[in-house]
């Protein structure tokens, strides 16, 4: 279903703003390659998790959502993975 | 050739309003091609590293030379290298490895000074400045020089001698490269007016010689300067920061285009939200565009 963008206005900020928040820390501690990728794993379980709780609040949810969500959480981490290791 | 593309890229009949490139089955074929890539650069890296491999190229003659360089556009004397600086480079490199810390003091409370003294070099004033994970020694200059107590360090007019260690290694979990660099001034055999007031100062990257009563010496060592400098065909890490960054952004620019296309044509969707996508790609764009590079101490 579609609903109109200012129903999921918080929704959107919220994940923003958390997202953010963690995005933050990666930058302001430099070289510390372990925290970048855990954080990087915290940013897709939340945003995983906030997917499924905001679809609970509005009676949308649906196997293949959470699917969406998992992967595309996966394909992100992926990414960050991909980039942050050392190849030696 | 034109239906291919939009069965690939747009909203379309043929692929359920969906662009095929945002399908799931899509999705789980591009993590897989992404640890399969991972894989192979791996394994290829390890064997075939004048291919595949990272491009590094700190040396200790770079690292002077850039560093007297910022030092004498200043008007400040250039540094002379030192063996026995070197060598406590060395010493504190091996520590923090053996250790596994990333600071100026050792856990156990050792400071860089004792490494220090123990090279046999008398110093009436000392500092340290550190670096990591950087792959050319110009980018280790430019990022002390950013940071405005490494930059007090390099343009101090107290010391005249340093040393240098560049350490290949494994420092709090990541495989990195450390840069230890040491300033000095020995003590001179003269009035001790000049070296009576000896404070203690600490703060980042700075530290002035508290300790000037009479060390034993030990006899300096010889050292060998390590440098580290490989130049493959193929440098990895450029290769998966560029590769990733565009397919991301190809994914973004997918995802940006569905959701104009859906919303205009009014199509009832259960996957219908793709700002929370956009907006985590986003994130992750970000991310991947400033992680993996060094950092200074």
């Amino acid at each position: 279903m579609t609903y109109p963008t200012s129903k999921h206005v918080f929704y959107y900020v919220s994940l923003a703003l958390v997202l953010l928040g963690l995005f933050s820390v990666i930058f302001f501690t430099p070289g510390e390659h372990t925290l970048h990728m855990a954080l990087v794993v915290l940013m897709g379980f939340f945003y995983v998790l906030w997917a499924i709780i905001h679809h609970l609040m509005h009676h949308d949810m649906h196997a293949k959502i959470v699917i969406e969500y998992v992967l595309i959480a996966t394909v992100g981490i992926s990414f960050v993975y991909f980039v942050l290791t050392k190849f030696t | 050739m034109k239906d291919i593309l939009l069965h690939l890229f747009l909203p379309h009949e043929s692929n359920n309003h969906r662009a095929k490139f945002l399908h799931h089955s899509t999705l789980v074929l591009l993590i897989a091609i992404l640890f399969i890539t991972h894989f192979f650069i791996n394994y290829s890296s390890r064997e075939y590293s004048q291919v595949l491999g990272v491009t590094s190229n700190i040396t200790v003659t770079e690292l002077l030379e850039l560093t007297n360089q910022e030092r004498e556009a200043q008007g400040l004397k250039p540094l002379k290298l030192s063996d026995q600086l070197s060598q406590a480079a060395h010493s504190k490199a091996s520590n923090m490895f053996t250790q596994n810390y990333w600071a100026h003091n050792s856990p156990d409370g050792t400071t860089p000074w004792v490494f220090v003294r123990s090279s046999g070099y008398d110093y009436l004033y000392a500092g340290e400045n550190l670096a990591r994970g950087f792959t050319t020694s110009s980018d280790v200059v430019e990022a002390w020089m950013a940071s405005p107590g490494h930059k007090e360090n390099l343009l101090s007019g107290n010391y005249e001698d340093i040393g240098f260690a560049v350490v290949d290694g494994n420092l709090t979990g990541d495989d990195t490269i450390l840069v230890v660099q040491i300033f000095g001034k020995a003590k001179q055999v003269s009035p001790p007016t000049e070296i009576a007031s000896g404070e203690s100062q600490s703060e980042k990257g700075i530290v002035f010689a508290s300790d000037l009563s009479g060390e034993p010496q030990t006899a300096p060592r010889q050292i060998n300067v390590a440098s580290i400098q490989s130049q493959p065909l193929i440098d990895v890490q450029i290769f998966s920061k560029t590769s990733s960054v565009l397919l991301l952004t190809i994914l973004v620019g997918l995802l940006l285009l569905d959701l104009i296309l859906i919303q205009r044509r009014r199509v009832v969707r259960i996957l219908s939200h793709n700002l929370d996508h956009i907006i985590f790609f986003s994130i992750v764009l970000l991310v991947i565009i400033i992680v993996g590079g060094g950092a200074v101490l």
